[in-house]
């Protein structure tokens, strides 16, 4: 009797155990696609792929992504909402500490104009991650729709010191939009974050904005503000036009050119975005690394890997966060 | 008679299989561990069923349960199972609890195979060695033919092997290593050449991959062997030709390092950063991992957050220094991480599995030719790489640790005779 309970206890555990490292890996396997879309900022997989994921067991990927947000955002784009939303809900339990599915219901608020929700949940993500510039950038732009200038100072704040440029740029648009703050004042950030920036150009829009001021602003300033809401919005082939335009308008910042291929990128344009990427590369040789590691990403979709790898390469040299892990995940 | 040798050979055969874990294809899944774990649990299975079948598996569970080492994991195993009540994401905790258990699967049924074997300390020895051979092939072709176009990419992804990651891959060569010394210390003429080269490749490929921390286990592997040929032979001149070969195999690599490589990424440069200084970036995170650790376990001192979630509340530690989203995910100390995830009876379990499944290693008279030295060096550098990264999560880590304890184990006469 001992006998038979203990090799029936073993036999269990090793058929346990197997069927639970097999869903593991079928779980692995569904997360290099999930995990490159959501790295490429890209939704193409299939509706029916995407509801047949197995999101419950492991519920986490690799990077610890709740796997019902990365479901969630598929069924969000097939307009499958109140399936969408409970899915987004159910997620923050599975990560409480990573803020990306806060940050979903966030964008899912903001867009639906339920704006104190927006609030409510950007503030959880950006406080999740503070030094995450997609969290920081939905919550400023949530606190500058509801023109809450002091709480947009007091967040600020609390991630000034990191000095991550796209952050200050943010706040900074946040504060013109908002319009509160006198234009020495706004100056005076300008030049602070200029000095502390190694990259400044990426102020030249910025600069010229402040000093202009809103109500003076000429029409480039107007297409700037006008490509970003579209980007944010995800309406990204209105937001490529735009800074498209901007771009000529401006032929010396490299940034308009730059967003439109990105713009371009994530409208699934790859052919334009690919030609803007090149350009932006190849004309002002930016030293930050995005234009390398987005251009790769795109030729990784159009299964030129090897190029894709040496662009990823080049990123990660000039210190781009991000791009040594789609490294050790599609060069291998 | 027969009937032994087919015993044999099929459990040398299903060794084999456990043992080529390594080498099993990524089949598109984002990481390879994935398909390592899976394909343990399917030589398990196998393993079970003919030892069901051919061997008397209950006597052999019953005996290898009630020694102390096996006992300790298992009591190691169920602290892990009952954490997962009280973990904050438990489908995280049983993924992490299935795997610690595949291990625990493997070591016994390890334990019962190597009983069918006669011979099983050669076939041990010998299976290492093939299993380098392998390992070692699979770096250096992709060496040679950068070599061979004249540009020799130091720290390069392409040279990293069936691992995928040049780090895993240059601890899971040293791991090794010391019993390469076994063999070119045993043997004469030809195979001592052949030997010698091996070795003359293993540190070339780890030079070139710039892994600072196994720049620190080449060290733990010649000061092993330095031990195993004090005490193997009263001979001033056999130690004195036997030191002389491999440290001078170990400056010939260096120097072919340094002239195929640029001159600031080279094995001098890169060692010369190996340092406890806060400025280095990979220093520092790691300290500063370290350091978010021993603070949680100092609040969570008893439970701890429950296996396998370390991953999710580094993140509010570490939240101040996180870029995008690429969280902390392992402590890089895997003692550490035990004390975060299952609080001081984890860890004390685990250590204490660990100290009986080796301290047979610290007794030279069972070691009739003084490997238990060499042993020794593999076991440190083991130890290295769990301070420094987490061995501890992945499958060939694993694999190699539970052999070497199995292999250890082999010499306790109280045991197998």
């Amino acid at each position: 009797m001992i006998k038979k309970t203990v090799i029936s206890i073993f036999f269990f555990l090793i058929l346990i155990s197997g069927f639970l490292n097999y869903k593991v890996l079928r779980s692995f396997i569904d997360q290099s696609l999930l995990m490159y879309e959501f790295n490429a900022y890209q939704l193409n997989l299939s509706s029916d792929y995407a509801r047949s994921l197995n999101v419950d067991f492991p519920n986490i990927t690799v990077t610890t992504l709740p796997l019902k947000m990365l479901k969630a955002r598929y069924l969000m784009r097939d307009s499958a909402v109140a399936e969408s939303l409970e899915l987004f809900y159910q997620s923050r339990k599975d990560n409480q500490f990573l803020g990306i599915s806060e940050f979903e219901l966030s964008k899912y608020h903001f867009n639906t104009k339920n704006i104190d929700s927006a609030l409510y949940y950007s503030k959880i993500a950006f406080e999740a991650l503070p030094r995450n510039a997609l969290l920081s950038n939905l919550h400023f732009k949530v606190l500058t729709k509801l023109k809450k200038d002091s709480l947009l100072d007091e967040s600020f704040n609390k991630i000034k010191e990191n000095f991550i440029l796209e952050q200050w740029r943010d706040y900074l648009f946040s504060k013109v939009e908002i319009g509160k703050t006198p234009k020495e004042d706004l100056i005076k950030i300008l030049d602070e974050a200029q000095g502390d920036m190694v990259d400044e150009k990426q102020f030249s829009t910025l600069d010229v904005i402040i000093r202009l001021g809103m109500e003076n602003l000429n029409e480039l300033g107007k297409i700037i503000i006008q490509a970003e809401t579209f980007y944010l919005q995800e309406n990204f082939i209105e937001g490529a036009v735009l800074y498209e335009k901007a771009a000529r308008l401006n032929t010396n910042e490299y940034t308009h050119y730059e967003n439109a291929a990105l713009s371009y990128y994530r409208g699934n344009y790859f052919e334009e975005a690919e030609n803007l990427f090149r350009y932006t590369l190849s004309s002002f040789n930016p030293q930050n690394g995005k234009s390398e590691l987005y251009l790769g990403l795109l030729l990784y979709e159009k299964k030129e890997k090897k190029e894709a790898c040496k662009f990823w390469k080049i990123s990660k040299q000039k210190g781009f966060s991000g791009s040594q892990r789609v490294i050790d995940t599609f060069c291998k | 008679m027969l009937l032994l040798d087919k015993k044999e050979l099929i459990s040398k055969i299903l060794i084999i299989m456990f043992l080529i874990t390594y080498f099993i294809p990524n089949f598109n899944a984002i990481d390879r561990i994935g398909n390592q774990w899976f394909y343990l649990s399917i030589i398990s299975f196998l393993s079970f069923i003919y030892l069901l079948v051919f061997d008397d598996l209950f006597l052999k569970i019953k005996l290898i349960l009630f020694q102390r080492d096996s006992f300790l994991y298992l009591l190691f195993i169920l602290w892990a199972l009952i954490s997962i009540t009280y973990s904050i994401n438990k489908a995280e905790a049983l993924v992490t609890f299935n795997q610690y258990l595949s291990v625990f699967i493997f070591y016994i049924l390890l334990k019962i195979l190597s009983q069918n074997i006669p011979n099983v300390k050669g076939f041990f020895l010998k299976t290492f060695l093939f299993l380098l051979i392998f390992e070692v092939t699979l770096s250096i072709y992709p060496i040679l033919k950068d070599l061979e176009k004249g540009e020799i990419v130091f720290r390069s992804m392409n040279y990293a092997g069936a691992a995928s990651n040049i780090n895993i891959t240059a601890f899971s060569l040293l791991y090794k290593t010391p019993i390469l010394f076994y063999f070119i210390t045993e043997s004469k003429n030809l195979k001592k050449v052949l030997f010698s080269l091996l070795l003359f490749t293993i540190l070339f490929i780890v030079s070139i991959l710039g892994t600072r921390g196994a720049y620190l286990g080449v060290v733990l592997c010649f000061v092993s062997y330095m031990i195993y040929i004090y005490f193997l032979n009263n001979n001033a001149r056999f130690k004195l030709k036997q030191l002389s070969l491999v440290f001078g195999i170990l400056i010939i690599s260096i120097i072919s390092n340094i002239s195929l490589s640029e001159k600031n990424s080279n094995v001098i440069s890169r060692a010369s950063t190996i340092t406890l200084n806060t400025q280095d970036g990979s220093v520092n995170q790691r300290l500063r991992y370290y350091k978010q650790g021993l603070s949680h376990f100092f609040e969570n001192p008893i439970l701890g957050v429950g296996i396998g979630n370390w991953k999710l509340v580094s993140i509010d530690y570490d939240k101040k220094d996180i870029n995008g989203f690429i969280v902390p995910y392992h402590a890089h100390n895997d003692l550490i991480q035990l004390l975060t995830e299952l609080g001081i009876l984890g860890l004390v379990s685990y250590i204490l599995f660990i100290i009986f499944s080796t301290k047979n290693v610290f007794n030279a008279s069972l070691f009739d030719n003084k490997i238990n030295y060499l042993l020794l060096g593999s076991l440190s550098i083991y130890l290295l790489d769990s301070m420094l990264n987490f061995p501890i999560a992945r499958p060939i880590s694993q694999i190699f640790l539970v052999n070497i304890l199995c292999f250890i184990s082999l010499y306790d006469k109280k045991k197998y005779d």
